[in-house]
């Protein structure tokens, strides 16, 4: 998996390409510790994420609890195969997906 | 149910290999305990089976199908396999019957199937009437339950297990051990269970593969290799054992430190050996005998008693009964009889025990 940050102000944008998953979710959660203090917001690009599992969920559920104490994550440009996952797991009523 | 077919696999980082040619074959409905210590290789051949990492070289076949090479890498969502992880991991925002239907509904399965094959988990796992509860509301035990439930509704060919029971107390991992063994006989699948728990391995498993330094050292029923441990760390990482170092020749074994030679009739290995006798396969007796020693301390366990003898310059540890804790005193002058012992041929022992100490 392939992750491209960038910081516009205080906003944190992290594009993901690939597979979020069981090998791959350890890497984002490294990122996103690191990044994360600096942004007062946080938005995830899945134009170019193929698939994730609940091992990537937990690492967005942990990323949304520690975003919610400030201005909040949202999730964009997710295909059909993880829109289904985030209703099945009930994740679209809990994350910001846009 | 499937077979798991590995053929010369490895797999290294960078240049570090953590694999060295695994080449094994798990029966359909075969229950198999990946066994050894920290770092040994056990989880890394646990994660190319699921597809979580790719082989260096070497091949994988989950029944009939190719799933890893060093070329191909079937996803983990694609190969039918259900997996159970140390932290279990269920939802906390879900209800335990929404959690266990999770893997049909991303199967599109019907809701009336989902219904039925859920509740028909949850009474299997015996959580029929936690169904609407949330984890939070779950013991350890219970919610390990479901994670198992979990695992098994969509009927994998073959279930993976990661440590699924490090994290619950001594008790309760003992009774979810039989669990989960009933659990997999029961529904005829087959298992691949990782745990550096010798007990764990012992009582759940068809079979050990026992690893150390990225090598099976040795596969076999809990029994054959407790009893029968091809070199001394096997005889040490399964149960209690002591060594000591001898002299074999003419059927007889001299050990330097009891200053006293036994007896050995199968004269399989001469010259300098290392003897290894388990603590349980020693009995004491009072008055004489051939091998004849001191108690220099006893400790009272419940269940049982735990000696040290000593015999020339050796401290022989021996394990009997609770009762005995009443019939020996430190002090006592004690025959010795040696009923069953390993005969190891001495070379590079301590090395490898190294990784034990």
């Amino acid at each position: 998996m392939t992750i491209n940050k960038s910081m516009n102000g205080n906003e944190l944008t992290v594009a993901l390409e690939g597979r979020l998953d069981t090998m791959t979710a350890p890497e984002l959660e490294a990122e996103l510790k690191n990044s994360m203090d600096a942004a007062q917001s946080l938005v995830l690009d899945f134009a170019k994420l193929e698939y994730i599992s609940s091992a990537g969920l937990r690492v967005l559920l942990s990323a949304h609890k520690v975003m919610a104490r400030k201005d909040g994550m949202k999730i964009i440009h997710v295909n059909e195969i993880v829109s289904e996952v985030f209703e099945v797991t009930g994740f679209a009523d809990i994350l910001n997906i846009a | 149910m499937a077979t798991v077919t590995i053929q010369n696999l490895t797999k290294s980082y960078g240049d570090h290999q953590v694999l060295k040619t695994l080449d094994v074959t798990f029966q359909e409905g075969e229950f198999v305990t990946l066994l050894g210590p920290s770092g040994c290789g056990k989880t890394t051949t646990l994660r190319l089976i699921a597809g979580f990492e790719q082989p260096t070289s070497g091949k994988i076949w989950i029944g009939d199908a190719l799933v890893s090479d060093e070329h191909t890498l079937m996803p983990p969502e694609k190969r039918d396999i259900g997996m159970v992880f140390q932290s279990y991991a269920v939802w906390p925002h879900m209800t335990v019957f929404e959690n266990v239907a999770y893997p049909l509904r991303i199967k599109h399965v019907a809701k009336t199937d989902v219904a039925e094959r859920v509740n028909r988990m949850l009474s299997v796992v015996h959580l029929e009437q936690y169904a609407q509860r949330f984890p939070n509301q779950l013991s350890g035990g219970q919610q390990q339950r479901v994670a198992l439930a979990r695992a098994l509704v969509a009927e994998p060919k073959l279930l993976l297990l990661d440590e699924p029971l490090s994290n619950l107390d001594a008790k309760l991992r003992e009774s979810m051990r039989f669990e989960i063994k009933d659990l997999a006989k029961s529904l005829g699948i087959t298992v691949v269970y990782v745990t550096h728990d010798q007990s764990e391995a012992m009582t759940m498993s068809d079979r050990i593969f026992l690893f150390n330094n990225g090598e099976v050292q040795q596969c076999g029923s809990p029994s054959e290799i407790y009893n029968h441990p091809i070199n001394p760390f096997v005889a040490d990482f399964l149960g209690k054992v002591s060594f000591f170092g001898g002299l074999s020749e003419n059927g007889q074994i001299y050990l330097h430190d009891w200053e006293h030679s036994l007896p050995d009739p199968h004269a399989a290995v001469t010259g300098a050996v290392t003897v290894g006798i388990r603590p349980e396969n020693i009995r004491l007796y009072k008055g004489d005998g051939d091998i004849q020693g001191t108690i220099e301390k006893l400790y009272y366990l419940g269940d049982t008693t735990d000696f040290r003898v000593r015999i020339g310059k050796a401290e022989v540890r021996v394990i009997m009964d609770g009762a005995s804790h009443n019939k020996f005193a430190a002090g006592d002058k004690v025959a010795l009889e040696i009923q069953d012992m390993m005969i190891f041929p001495d070379d590079n022992v301590q090395e490898q025990l190294r990784i034990r100490t």
